[in-house]
């Protein structure tokens, strides 16, 4: 009565329960066991996290509320990291901010030609990576008769100036009124009382709300491990400056901290060869910036911001 | 009928899954897995590191300062004789000799008007005094008055070491570090590489 042909038309058949092959038990022991490989290569980046931080960093306080014996102690062990990962013992210093003075910064830009020469003094004294390429400063080629921004352009390349252009450097403008600090969760950047916006590279979680709400585009972030040769390493170093950086924090120009703050001028100053660079203290009458600012036509870009840039354009007549 | 269309539905329950499938499966998810891990440093990366330069960042200026008022390696003095006197030839016309010098300062096209006629190691200052080469900005300004002016106060031209002069030296670079007196308009050069934008996979550090 139930011979072999009414069970092979019946839909609950199965002419070989479990198969020749694979039983049940044998294809989840296989499964599991390749999930848990799967599982494992998936996780073998963390066997290269090296920068678990130590109970030391961990619990470091905030830069404005250390002591100078604790201050001394964190730029000893930066010191030792700096000198295990690039061979070089660095001059690294944390300066105070200077009693008196408010540094400002001045472009003219009817003599900027736009070679690039303050990009790479830059990138040169900064210690910023060079791959991949991080510039503090963005030269941007314009037309004459306008000052529009947005058709700017930034890829030009050969002999400059080029015909019926000007060329106008952006970098951080160390607003007094900085949008940057303001949107900070964790107060890693603040603005110093000589005027100079700084980030705190172990304070920074990464979250780039500051480089959101810069009106100048001027923060850079290290979206992977800054890759530096260690002969290209500037051994001296500020805390809130050039010292080295890690992957994850924003970082951005700061007059050179760690010149200007020793009476130096920055790198990109020293380096313009058309000498349209100008930098000094707003508060010496008898400085150029003040000259500057008392004698020249004076322009801020995005004026109507509201962030009182402490960096000028300026033109000569 | 429904039932036999039921069954043709159903054929994939009844295929047997072999071994080698499930390792092959296994071994790909691995593999794909270490694929990606290893390369996780690869993208975005293209050809060798950029290298900056030294050209890129050099702060000499554009031109070579000398110490003294010379052509070609030699003083003026070493084939001018002081007690030769002043020349009386057109002052708009340079000799053989000095041929190299192209003069393109506007309407200022005669020598004797920045050159001492007389003493041809000094410049010319109103009514025949003489104007070291280090002092030339007193030349300059003949002319220029209102850009001595910007220079003075640090405005035009470039400053060099400290702003802060009671921590170090300021050094201001003279008017012909950057400008050739016979053609003084600031002359083209050559870009420093534009940023990169632009990475192919392939090379790691």
């Amino acid at each position: 009565m139930a011979d072999e042909k009414d069970q092979h038309d019946s839909p609950y058949f199965h002419p070989k329960p479990y198969g020749s092959g694979v039983t049940r038990r044998q294809f989840l022991a296989v499964a599991a066991a390749g999930a848990a490989a799967a599982a494992a290569a998936a996780l073998s980046p963390l066997k290269d996290l090296t920068q678990i931080p130590t109970l030391r960093q961990f619990l470091q306080k905030h830069y404005t509320e250390l002591t100078p014996e604790e201050k001394k102690e964190i730029l000893g062990r930066i010191s030792a990291e700096v000198r295990e990962k690039y061979g070089v013992t660095p001059h690294l210093t944390a300066q105070p901010p200077l009693d008196g003075v408010q540094f400002a910064y001045a472009l003219n830009m009817g003599r900027c030609i736009g070679c690039r020469k303050c990009v790479y003094a830059c990138v040169n004294e900064n210690n910023q990576s060079r791959d991949p390429q991080i510039h503090y400063i963005s030269v941007l080629e314009m037309e004459k008769g306008a000052v529009n921004v947005e058709t700017s352009n930034t890829d030009y390349e050969g002999q400059v100036p080029k015909k019926g252009h000007y060329y106008m450097p952006v970098q951080c403008h160390h607003c007094e009124k900085p949008p940057c600090t303001k949107v900070c969760p964790v107060k890693a950047t603040w603005r110093e009382p000589d005027g100079i916006v700084v980030v705190d590279y172990n304070w920074c979680i990464g979250c780039r709300y500051c480089a959101a709400a810069c009106p100048y585009h001027a923060r850079r972030f290290n979206f992977k491990e800054p890759y530096l040769p260690k002969e290209d390493l500037n051994p001296e170093m500020g805390y809130l400056s050039n010292r080295p950086r890690q992957v994850g924090v924003m970082e951005k120009c700061t007059f050179c901290l760690h010149r200007t703050r020793a009476g130096k001028y920055p790198a990109c100053l020293e380096v313009c060869p058309t000498g349209s660079r100008k930098f000094g203290n707003l508060l010496d009458p008898d400085s150029e910036i003040a000259a500057i600012i008392r004698d020249k036509r004076v322009f801020i870009l995005k004026q109507e911001r509201g962030t009182i840039p402490r960096f000028y354009y300026f033109t000569d007549v | 009928m429904a039932e036999h269309d039921w069954e043709k539905t159903d054929a994939f329950r009844n295929t047997e899954i072999p071994y080698w499938l499930l390792l092959a499966v296994s071994a790909a998810f691995v593999a794909a897995a270490w694929f990606f891990y290893s390369n996780r440093h690869a993208a975005g990366h293209g050809g060798p590191a950029f290298v900056v330069k030294p050209q890129y960042y050099d702060i000499s200026p554009a031109r070579t300062l000398k110490k003294r008022l010379e052509t070609e390696g030699m003083a003026c003095g070493d084939c001018h004789d002081p007690s030769a006197g002043p020349s009386s030839s057109d002052p708009r016309v340079a000799p053989e000799v000095h041929s190299k010098v192209v003069l393109k300062h506007g309407p200022n096209n005669r020598c004797f008007n920045c050159h001492n006629n007389a003493k041809r190691d000094f410049f010319a200052e109103d009514g025949g005094g003489q104007i070291p080469y280090l002092k030339v900005e007193t030349l300059c300004r003949k002319c220029h008055g209102t850009t001595y002016r910007d220079w003075t106060s640090g405005t035009h031209g470039r400053r060099n070491g400290y702003w802060n002069k009671a921590a170090g030296e300021q050094k201001q670079l003279p008017c012909i570090a950057c400008h050739d007196p016979h053609s003084p308009a600031f002359k083209p050069m050559l870009a420093a590489p534009a940023p990169r934008k632009y990475t192919a996979p392939g090379v790691k550090h």
